[in-house]
């Protein structure tokens, strides 16, 4: 198992009787790239602040690097670099000369290091002009290169695509590998696109409410995903579900139509052939049985949608 | 000896960041631009008043004024007009935008995600104001003495008026050439401690307050009413606790003998509420969520 570069148990953070996190623990190991998800106000942006020592949590213990975090805070930082909520600027400087103040504070820069990172980030051509010409995107691209410098070998960003055209979010996706896969650089991503997270993320963590639901490799969160559809004609609905009841099927959902059901059970395709010949035995019609590969998106709705006694705040109400 | 030499680099380098962005904003040609309108509506006034047709009562200190006005007390008397209400104004705006503005519109979380400490960056930030309000002074200086020496002479004696020291009548008087140029200097180095108190106070009502309005509205209004209160005949025993006792510290060389154990004593007290202004405010910006 590598080694951890992020090690927090039992973070709580509350704000008068809010309960921004509760009991959080989080474990990141090094050179991957983990996907922080939540729903809007789950407290992900409040565990990147005490994660970087911009807020302090009521109780916790967090260690960076294997160092605590609030005896070494200014040792962790800086090997750390951040976007935390939104890129924000010096707006009367320019490219260049904002990297180089920002990151001379963490060491030393040379010219050549700051000029390499911009072409990285493709902003060369733009290097010497003042912030406030910059589009959004733009300056999304410059708070990456930010978090990249000196040479930091762990970075959040906190919804990095943000702003960003298709070839830039594309951009975006293959930089994090690289850095990840060539450098050897941890990589803390939180994000509402999940699809991006499904496609760039090693590791996955969920958190809800301030409450941890998820933290499992991509792969394995997925194949625990898997199942099986089967559809029925309705009038074999009862028959297919005491047939289940007794070969110990687990059901996960019934939608039903009009003349047909789908049932989805809990299981893998090596199950199919056998599940057939079953059903035939016991009578039952076999109107389609296919394998279902759940998404992160379906995966993350149904972790953070059900066993919620409160409304999720973050729906459309249409 | 490693560790503080890398502070004192540090801070170096966030002092020369914060004196950066001070200069590449158009704040500075702003406050150049006042002081200019400021000397230049003086001297205009100072003119006026010199050339004026006058009253048989007042035909006396006319000709005193004629023979005594010259750069050094023209220099003086536009400090003083200047720093009773714009230079406070113009330095503590410049602290509320670098400090609450950079707060609101989050650059300050930008600086904080480097290995900096919060107070550094806030005393960087007092750092740099003062060494700005120092190059404000130094322009004022020589705007207004190049002004002065070029309307109405170039040195000689001169004829202080009242300037109301502390709350107490100060008879006219003349001072010799020499003197006058010692305490010309004299009262711009102290008038530069007077400002650094004032960067001070609106920092700390920067970190306190964290919104650009609140922290500009609030120190001048307990500039003023401390101001205000301090010459009340009433209040006569709560005015040694007042800051505005001492922010003027340099009204001591406007005196026809300074009294030294007096501005010691004064300055010492202004330096302790300035390092009290700084303590607070880096205080509430320390255990402040970014």
């Amino acid at each position: 198992m590598s080694n951890l570069v992020i090690e927090a148990e039992a973070i709580c953070k509350t704000y008068g009787k809010f309960h921004a996190l509760n009991n959080i623990d989080l474990k990141v190991r090094e050179s991957g790239v983990f996907g922080f998800l939540g729903p809007n106000g789950a407290g992900k942006t409040t565990l990147i602040k005490i994660l970087l020592g911009l807020l302090t949590p009521n109780s916790g213990n967090i260690q960076i690097f294997g160092k605590d975090l609030f005896l070494h805070r200014n040792e962790i930082v800086r090997q750390v670099g951040a976007i935390v909520e939104a890129p924000v600027f010096f707006e009367f400087m320019t490219a260049y000369q904002n990297l180089y103040y920002l990151s001379r504070l963490s060491g030393k820069i040379s010219k050549d290091k700051i000029t390499q990172t911009l072409k990285i980030v493709g902003l060369e051509d733009v290097a010497e002009k003042t912030v406030d010409t910059y589009s959004y995107g733009m300056k999304q691209r410059l708070g990456i290169a930010q978090a990249l410098l000196p040479e930091n070998k762990l970075i959040f960003l906190d919804e990095p695509t943000n702003g960003l055209d298709p070839h830039g979010i594309l951009g975006v996706r293959k930089l994090l590998r690289t850095l990840c896969d060539e450098y050897g650089i941890t990589v803390f991503l939180s994000s509402h696109l999940l699809s991006e997270v499904e496609q760039i993320c090693d590791y996955v963590n969920i958190i809800n409410k301030g409450k941890k639901i998820c933290d499992e490799k991509i792969s394995d969160l997925k194949n625990a995903y898997n199942s099986v559809e089967i559809q029925v004609p309705a009038s074999d609905k009862k028959l297919f579900i005491e047939f289940a009841n007794e070969k110990k099927l687990e059901i996960l959902s019934v939608p039903e139509e009009e003349k047909y059901c789908c049932f989805s059970i809990k299981g893998e395709e090596n199950m199919i052939p056998g599940l057939c010949r079953e059903l035939v035995k016991a009578d039952i019609s076999i109107i389609k049985i296919s394998k279902h590969q759940k998404t992160l998106e379906e995966i993350f709705v149904s972790l953070t949608g059900k066993n919620n006694t409160d409304d999720p705040t973050d729906l459309f109400r249409v | 000896m490693s560790a503080l030499l890398e502070k004192t680099i540090q801070m170096i380098q966030l002092t020369s960041f914060e004196f950066k962005k001070l200069f590449l904003q158009k704040r500075f040609h702003s406050g150049i631009s006042i002081i200019l309108i400021m000397t230049m509506f003086s001297a205009i006034a100072v003119c006026m008043r010199v050339n004026s047709e006058i009253s048989r009562k007042a035909e006396m200190i006319a000709t005193i004024l004629q023979k005594y006005v010259n750069g050094i007390n023209f220099s003086m008397l536009v400090l003083l007009s200047s720093i009773l209400i714009i230079l406070p104004m113009i330095v503590g705006i410049f602290a509320v935008c670098s400090f609450a503005g950079e707060y609101q519109f989050g650059q300050i979380r930008t600086m904080a995600l480097r290995p900096v400490s919060r107070f550094s960056i806030f005393f960087a930030k007092f750092l740099s104001l003062s060494i700005f309000s120092g190059i404000l002074l130094i322009i004022l200086m020589i705007i207004s003495y190049t002004a002065g020496a070029f309307l109405f002479g170039w040195s000689g004696d001169i004829y202080v008026t009242d300037p109301g020291v502390f709350g107490k009548r100060v008879k006219d008087f003349f001072m010799d050439e020499h003197v006058a140029w010692i305490r010309f200097f004299l009262l711009y180095l102290f008038a530069l401690f007077s400002l650094m108190s004032f960067v001070a106070l609106f920092l700390m009502c920067s970190a306190v307050f964290k919104k650009t309005a609140t922290a500009i509205v609030v120190p001048l209004g307990i500039y003023f009413t401390c101001y205000v209160i301090g010459f009340m005949p009433l209040m006569e025993k709560l005015r040694p606790f007042l800051p505005t006792r001492y922010i003027f510290v340099f009204k001591h060389f406007l005196t026809p003998q300074v009294d030294w154990s007096g501005l010691c004593s004064d300055c010492v007290v202004l330096v302790l509420f300035t390092a009290a202004y700084i303590l607070i405010g880096s205080i509430f910006f320390s255990i402040s969520d970014l």
